[in-house]
């Protein structure tokens, strides 16, 4: 049966009014037979009519009984053959009921009725049975005295009648009747009266005649005795055959027993005759009583067995339900729900079932729906991941990713080809995936601590080719993963061009430069020439003043190239502990009070050490200076120097006139200079030796007017 | 027609049926008759068949024994005996000059069978149980008269 029907069949009010309905008039009826069963006679209980029907009742019961036990049985193997939830607890329960409920039942049956079958052959072991015996033999005993008396009256009329004919047949029977003691005395000749005395006190009118019958068992036996009961008392009447000479004869005599003695004699008769039946019928009486006791015992057990299918049927309903709803929920059926209600726990169970299936339901949406998501989220990281690495494998700049402990994250193609190593294993340690010949940059990148990016231009020899790489490193700041991003980019043919492009305009410079005071001493030679040829008298103010000039002009292009070849002869830096603040002295001590309105001045830390070529960082210094006094009409230049979280860092500011910014691309490329008289190498050499140092050289417009120089060294 | 005659014996010798018959409630021996034709290798063949009953009811007050003998559930007739021997002989004795006819069968393909049913009995003291004899059978054999 489904849930729903069940529930249905449970709350349908015609089962709730005609199940207690039919109970009660089932007890009501057995109340009844019971009280009849009180009213009836032995032989209605032992009659073969009622041990039928109740044979039959039984036979019925039984045959419930085992259909409704085979029928649950056979359901509930099924059910547990084709694995349906609850039919074990439910065999249990069924198990339970029956043995629990044909225990007791059977046991009071067996016990009752024993007790039941004992008690009535107690019965018939009492001294009843003899008192009863004796009273109707004394009953049997009075009434045949009184049947002798009639006989021996009859004997006698019989015996006068043989003797003497009938001829005193009249004071023959009046004697017999007088001194025998009898109410009737008389002769009869074929059934007809011949002679008939009665006593006057006698009922002689209910007395009926004998039948023919009766006078012809007389004539064929000899004698008969006749009973008869009227109204007033029980006639015993005594024949005997005649054979007279007038031929066969019957001699009768009676005697009436009134009602006071007829009744006793009667009473202990009956009441033996009473006790015989009973005792006769003993095992009928049994039979029935046991099958009285026995129908309403199955009657029981039917009621029982019934009850305890539909009960554990209920009871197994919701754990059946609930069952079947866990395996569908386990299942993946989320949308699953009982249907059946109850008011009992049960009822708080199936809720809470529901309950937490429309949670699971929830929950599982919510999932689905987040899981949709974070698939199209992974798959747009996917593309966005792939996207980024087919940019960061297109890209020149070679591009590696490292974590806190310097373990490679990841490294495009351009790195690998750009450093000229083998494709490494993801998480290799920095110091084994740069070779030696990469010590510079394996140094640079383990020793990058800073938060702030930094950038650095790298000179390597890498197969035995010069390099220029120019490294810039940025930290990863992801939540709980930190690292660093190194960003490579080879500048070796930027370098190279720039390198043409500033030799390029280098020696147009310098052919500039040169050609410059040719022209001037290619005058000079051309007004001595004349002056010579013409014999002009001022020839020799003009030799002297063209030599002169020729001398001049030749002094300052050996000033120029005496400027380059030391240019080119830069020599290498020697790093060593130096105080910044005498530095910054000694060069402000040139050039104070060299310029009217214009002062120097220092700020550094007199107990500020660092590391560097005290002479070259002097030189540099001096070619600031040079042009910072140069460039200044009046006010004051200020050298400072510091140490900050990039390393030291000095500037040159002064509030002169400032340098344009289209001036500032090539202010430190050699022999560029806005001065007129200038070589154009100053600045040139100053960026030499802050490349040298590792370092690098900014200009800036100072506020409110003038240039400043930032030169940034690390320590 | 067919005479059928036989006794019921040891049945006046069992003190529960003497008690029974003096008890005065009515004690009845039942006989079923049967003629059959005898089929060789196949079932018997029922010719005819007859219910005797005898009912005895004693009338403890008068000391008379009522028989009525009733064949096929009808009343043939009635007797009232005095004597316990002479009523059970009446019982026992079964004398029947004219109960079953031949018909179109010859007397010596037929068998007369017979089986007195007699007290109730009953099985665990709950299920009837009829005692009943086993069928006797003889053959049926002309008589010279």
């Amino acid at each position: 049966m489904k849930a729903s029907s069940l529930l249905q069949y449970r709350k349908d009010p015609r089962v709730i009014i005609t199940a207690p309905l039919l109970i009660f008039t089932a007890t009501s009826l057995v109340y009844y037979l019971i009280q009849q069963a009180k009213e009836l006679s032995p032989e209605a209980l032992s009659s073969r009519v009622l041990l039928f029907v109740l044979w039959n009742i039984n036979l019925i019961l039984i045959l419930g009984i085992v259909f409704v036990l085979l029928r649950g049985v056979v359901k509930l193997v099924l059910e547990r053959q084709r694995g349906i939830l609850g039919s074990r607890f439910r065999s249990k329960l069924v198990a339970t009921y029956v043995i629990t409920s044909l225990l007791p039942i059977g046991l009071l049956f067996f016990v009752a009725t024993d007790l039941l079958r004992v008690s009535i052959d107690r019965w018939f072991n009492t001294p009843v049975r003899a008192l009863l015996q004796n009273s109707e033999a004394i009953a049997q005993a009075a009434q045949n005295r009184t049947a002798g008396e009639a006989e021996s009256a009859a004997r006698e009329i019989a015996e006068a009648v043989q003797l003497r004919g009938s001829a005193d047949l009249e004071k023959d029977v009046s004697h017999v009747l007088r001194f025998h003691n009898v109410d009737l005395a008389g002769l009869y000749e074929k059934g007809i009266i011949v002679r008939l005395s009665t006593n006057p006190r006698a009922p002689i009118d209910e007395l009926p005649e004998p039948s023919t019958r009766f006078f012809e068992e007389v004539l064929s036996t000899g004698w008969g005795r006749k009973m008869d009961i009227g109204p007033q008392g029980k006639w015993i009447r005594h024949a005997v055959r005649v054979r007279g000479p007038s031929g066969e004869q019957v001699a009768m005599a009676g005697v009436f027993l009134p009602n006071n003695i007829s009744r006793l004699i009667d009473a202990n008769i009956i009441a033996h005759k009473h006790f015989q039946q009973l005792d006769s019928q003993r095992a009928a009486l049994k039979a029935s009583q046991t099958s009285l006791f026995l129908t309403v015992t199955l009657s029981i057990l039917f009621g029982v067995l019934w009850t305890s299918m539909y009960a554990s049927r209920r009871i197994t309903g919701p754990v059946r339900a609930l069952a079947e709803g866990t395996s569908v929920l386990a299942a993946g059926g989320y949308g699953h729900r009982i249907q059946m209600k109850a008011a009992d726990e049960f009822g708080t169970l199936i809720d809470s079932f529901n309950k937490m299936a429309s949670q699971l339901e929830s929950q599982r949406g919510e999932l689905t729906e987040s899981n949709t998501e974070m698939q199209s989220v992974n798959r747009r990281l996917d593309q966005e991941r792939a996207y980024l690495s087919t940019v960061l494998e297109s890209v020149s700049t070679g591009i590696m990713a490292f974590n806190d402990q310097l373990e490679l994250l990841s490294i495009n193609r351009a790195a690998i080809a750009m450093l000229n190593i083998a494709q490494p294993p993801g998480g290799a340690k920095l110091g084994g995936l740069l070779p030696d010949e990469l010590a510079s940059l394996r140094e640079h990148l383990m020793g990058l601590k800073e938060q702030q990016p930094s950038s650095r231009e790298l000179t390597i020899v890498r197969a035995g080719e010069l390099r220029h790489l120019e490294v810039s490193a940025a930290r990863l700041n992801e939540p709980g993963r930190g690292g660093w991003v190194v960003a490579i980019e080879d500048l070796t043919e930027l370098v190279k061009a720039q390198k043409l492009a500033a030799w390029s305009e280098a020696a147009r410079r310098i052919a500039h430069e040169i050609k410059n005071p040719l022209t001037p001493i290619q005058l000079s030679a051309e007004r001595i020439a004349r002056k010579f040829r013409n014999n002009d008298p001022g020839t020799a103010a003009a030799v002297e003043e063209g030599c002169q000039t020729i001398v001049a002009e030749v002094r300052h292009l050996k000033t120029m190239v005496d400027e380059f070849s030391r240019f080119a002869r830069m020599p290498a830096i020697h790093l060593r502990q130096t105080n910044l603040s005498q530095i910054f002295e000694e060069v402000a001590r040139l050039y104070r009070d060299i310029k009217p309105g214009v002062t120097v001045r220092t700020i550094a830390d007199p107990t500020l050490e660092v590391v560097l070529d005290r002479e070259q960082i002097r030189r540099a210094l001096v070619n600031l200076l040079d042009n910072a006094i140069e460039a200044t009409e009046r006010g004051e230049i200020l050298l400072s120097g510091e140490l900050s979280s990039r390393g030291l860092l000095i500037k040159v500011q002064d509030p002169g006139r400032g340098i344009p910014e289209t001036d500032k691309e090539r202010l430190f490329l050699p022999h560029f200079s806005t001065k007129r008289e200038g070589t154009g190498l100053g600045l040139a050499i100053v960026h030499r030796i802050v490349h040298d140092h590792d370092g690098r050289i900014t200009v800036y417009d100072n506020r409110p007017a003038g240039t400043r120089f930032e030169i940034e060294i690390p320590v | 027609m067919i005479a059928v005659r036989f006794d019921l014996t040891n049945a006046s010798a069992r003190q529960d049926i003497i008690t029974s018959l003096q008890s005065g409630l009515p004690t009845a021996f039942t006989y079923e008759i049967q003629l059959i034709r005898k089929r060789p290798n196949w079932f018997d063949e029922g010719v005819a068949e007859a219910r005797l009953e005898m009912i005895c009811t004693f009338n403890s007050l008068t000391q008379e024994y009522l028989l009525n003998y009733r064949r096929d559930r009808r009343l043939v007739r009635s007797e009232v005996l005095r004597d316990l021997p002479t009523l059970m002989k009446k019982m026992t004795s079964i004398s029947e000059e004219r109960l079953f006819s031949t018909g179109r069968y010859r007397p010596q393909k037929l068998v007369v069978r017979a089986r007195a049913s007699l007290t109730q009995g009953y099985l665990l003291h709950v299920v009837p149980w009829q005692e009943t004899t086993s069928w006797k059978q003889v053959r049926v054999r002309s008589e010279e008269r």
